[in-house]
């Protein structure tokens, strides 16, 4: 049986991981000397009021001790892996993972990038998930994978680009340093990293162009969908516009999880996203 | 064998000096590492001019009074990484040199190997493909060649050819360079310096094929702009100093003369930077430089398109530049600039396309006659107030081509509206309506609200005749006159009466109008 390896920036419920039995290696928070595993040391809860508070927060990749474990856990009871990661270009995490298969030795194990990152890696590994219990093979879903990942989109608004400067991950918004100006970028995933899409002055303005964004890329692509809503310290403003978008689409599912804290530090506060799915007919 | 003495090192070190003088520009001209600002000639001769100065004040009895005036005055004057690199080199000499009256050839290579491997130690993280590598070249094969048993002429400009060889390939050990289509200026600026000098040794002239020195064509923004030098005083080794040390930054260069140590450091925050060094010794001197300046000014990519503002105010001014306009064409008082204000400004901008904001509606007309006096394609977009021209600046995609441009702002302006408040000058009578000279008048499009109370109240009366749909940006510009606290006052009074839409005020400091007002 394959079973599937995630990191802790995975985007998808709780329920989902545990019903498919989806293993997730935390990635790590650090503030000051100390190490804090993401989603288990730190729950999202309590991390939005240490990313207020803490200034020196800002996290790593997981040592390399802590994929050997899992992926010798999984191996040792027979069963084979597909380890999907963060997108490489962003974090080291993809490179660990695969330093540990080669550590390991073995065929049993393989390792993808996301290209991708929150719910929009999240979906891809739904879909690889679902190809497994389809009965498709390894080999088969990794013939299939590049073209898996072309199939998810992820549009994200900020409300501060505080965090985003600091974290130093987004080059494109870099460029754009506005000393007096308050504005509202609209990201998406771009060549693999978050890149800018366009942007909006005002926070409902940005809301508004946010919801206009992804009822237009559903309309275009004329084909069935799914939708993940992402957010930190944002649930109103989700609420509000989950709702509106619901009112117009018909996904065939959705759902809403709260930003995993690896990308909490570099996304800050009010961020929220929405990924889209498209579905093969 | 010749024994060189004080007078042979003035005079090789002025030839060697003028040399620089005289290539400075060439050396500029390739400089694109670590920091493509265009400034390695300037900086080494102004490094190198301060031990001239030095030389020319102490008047040395001996070989070893030279060198140290060479020394002391480089380290004082020291700038820019490649300054700081030579100043580096002359201490190493100084440790061989010292107290000599007078010196072999065999002396001065190995103290320059001594020099050499100074200036690699002083340099935390020593990069290959740059001066110190040049450097290293020329003094290794010097040093040899004299080893052979070869004349100090026949050594020395041996060693110049060797050196000229690693210099030209010093784009492959340096991407950056390759990239650039460039040799490493400071490099360059070393063999110079040798070459100059080569004057004091031998009549041969210096018959080697000339380094193409092509401008190197790079744009880049600066992860870590400011470049700090600080001298400071402490009892500290450099051990203890920088023990702490983990700010963000490129080329740290520590150098030591007797009690005093100087740190040269590239940083994005130069308050943290001066803090540290602050709170661990007592601080002599800073130099602070923003290289991102310098490489905006130096900049020579032309910009597909470039954008004229006409404006009015500080505030105005710094928010417009922020969104990315290339000239600002002041309004003056009446908001009326002449056909050759805006023309001038059109010239100025390095792009063939341009694009115009008047901003004014008695604007658009001296704007537009500019077509007809530039031979580049000039648009002129009818925005009839600044806030048009920021919003359409902020939100427009830069990377589209003109055309669409265009269509993308005017898309942008519609949604735009802007209301003005300001005081009558005299009686009127508008739409039935008796406005009375002193009044406070808030003005939209063709409709104008009145107040004798305040322009606050006037600009809510207006306000609240306009229809706002919830979730509507209201940016608030506010004029010279109003103070930012009685602004602020005036925001929070706005975010009660509209509470679902976003507020934003920012001082515009324009004359005459109390607030400009957008709602989009």
């Amino acid at each position: 049986m394959t079973k599937i390896v995630v990191d802790s920036s995975c985007d998808l419920p709780d329920e989902y991981f545990k019903e498919k039995d989806i293993k997730i290696i935390p990635l790590y928070l650090k503030i000051g000397d100390k190490f804090y595993k993401d989603g288990v040391d730190i729950k999202s809860e309590e991390f939005v009021e240490l990313l207020k508070k803490e200034k020196n927060l800002s996290t790593s990749q997981p040592p390399l001790p802590d994929f050997i474990n899992t992926y010798k856990e999984i191996i040792e009871k027979g069963d084979d892996i597909i380890s999907i990661h963060i997108t490489g270009r962003g974090s080291g995490t993809y490179n660990s993972a695969k330093m540990a298969k080669e550590e390991i030795n073995t065929d049993k194990i393989d390792v993808l990038d996301s290209e991708n990152i929150s719910a929009g890696y999240g979906f891809i590994v739904k879909k690889v998930c679902e190809l497994i219990e389809k009965g498709l093979s390894r080999k088969e879903i990794i013939s299939k994978f590049d073209q898996i990942i072309t199939k998810v989109q992820l549009f994200f608004t900020l409300n501060t680009l505080q965090y985003v400067y600091k974290g130093g991950r987004v080059n494109d918004v870099k460029g754009l340093i506005l000393n007096v100006l308050d504005i509202k970028p609209i990201l998406h995933m771009k060549e693999c990293l978050p890149r800018i899409y366009k942007i909006i002055r005002g926070r409902n303005n940005s809301l508004k162009e946010l919801s206009r964004i992804v009822i237009d890329k559903i309309k275009e692509s004329e084909r069935n969908f799914e939708l993940g809503f992402i957010h930190l310290d944002a649930k109103k403003e989700l609420e509000e516009l989950k709702n509106n978008l619901l009112s117009k689409l018909q996904p065939k599912y959705h759902f809403t999880k709260i930003v995993g804290s690896a990308l909490g530090v570099h996304a800050g506060p009010g961020a929220l996203g929405v990924a889209i799915n498209y579905l093969e007919d | 064998m010749d024994l060189l003495d004080k007078d042979f090192l003035i005079n090789f070190f002025y030839l060697a000096f003028k040399e620089v003088e005289r290539r400075k520009e060439d050396i500029n001209k390739l400089n694109v590492f670590p920091v493509p600002d265009g400034d390695t000639g300037t900086n080494m001769l102004m490094t190198l001019k301060s031990s001239w100065e030095e030389i020319n004040k102490i008047n040395p009895k001996n070989i070893g009074e030279v060198i140290d005036a060479i020394t002391k005055g480089s380290l004082m004057g020291a700038r820019g990484n490649s300054g700081v690199i030579m100043s580096q080199i002359f201490k190493g000499m100084n440790i061989v040199l010292k107290d000599k009256e007078k010196i072999t050839p065999k002396e001065l290579s190995l103290s320059l190997i001594e020099g050499v491997s100074k200036a690699y130690k002083a340099v935390i993280k020593p990069v290959e493909g740059t001066i110190l590598t040049v450097s290293k070249s020329f003094a290794k094969s010097f040093y040899e060649e004299i080893k052979k048993g070869k004349s100090f002429e026949e050594s020395y400009f041996n060693a110049l050819k060797e050196a000229r060889e690693t210099l030209k390939k010093t784009p492959e050990m340096l991407s950056i360079l390759k990239e650039a289509g460039v040799v490493d200026a400071g490099g360059l600026g070393f063999l110079a310096f040798m070459e100059g000098g080569f004057k004091a040794i031998s009549k041969r002239e210096v018959e080697m094929e000339k380094i193409e020195t092509k401008e190197a064509k790079l744009y880049q923004k600066l992860e870590f702009p400011y470049d700090v030098v600080i001298l400071l005083k402490t009892n500290l080794d450099e051990e203890n100093l920088m023990k702490d040390f983990n700010l963000n930054g490129d080329s740290l260069i520590i150098g030591k003369e007797e009690n005093l140590i100087k740190v040269h450091f590239h940083t994005d925050n130069y308050l943290k930077l001066i803090d540290y060094f602050e709170k661990k010794s007592s601080l002599i001197k800073i130099t602070i430089e923003n290289m991102q300046y310098e490489v905006d000014m130096l900049s020579l990519k032309e910009k597909e398109v470039g954008f004229v503002s006409v404006s009015r105010g500080e505030g105005f001014n710094k928010i417009l530049k922020d969104a990315g306009v290339d000239e600002i064409v002041d309004g003056g008082q009446t908001f009326n600039p002449s056909t050759k204000d805006i023309l001038d400004a059109i010239e100025r901008i390095n792009s063939k396309n341009i694009i115009v904001f008047p901003n004014n509606k008695n604007v658009i007309f001296s704007a537009l006659q500019t077509k007809e006096l530039t031979e580049k394609r000039v648009e002129v977009i009818p925005t009839k107030s600044i806030p048009e021209c920021i919003s359409s600046l902020t939100m427009i995609n830069k990377n589209s081509p003109v055309d669409e441009m265009v269509k993308e702002i005017e898309n942008i302006i519609k949604n735009i509206r802007t209301i003005e408040v300001t005081k009558s000058i005299r009686d009127t009578k508008f739409n039935g309506t008796l406005i009375k000279k002193g009044d406070y008048i808030a003005i939209y499009n063709d409709r104008i609200y009145n107040s004798n109370d305040s322009p606050e109240d006037a600009a809510i009366i207006s306000l609240k005749n306009l229809e706002i749909e919830d979730g509507t940006l209201i940016t608030i510009y506010y004029g010279e006159e109003i103070e930012e606290e009685r602004a602020k006052e005036f925001k929070e009074k706005i975010e009660k009466i509209f509470p679902n839409c976003d507020i934003e005020i920012y001082s515009g400091g324009q004359p005459l109008y109390f607030y400009i007002i957008s709602l989009e």
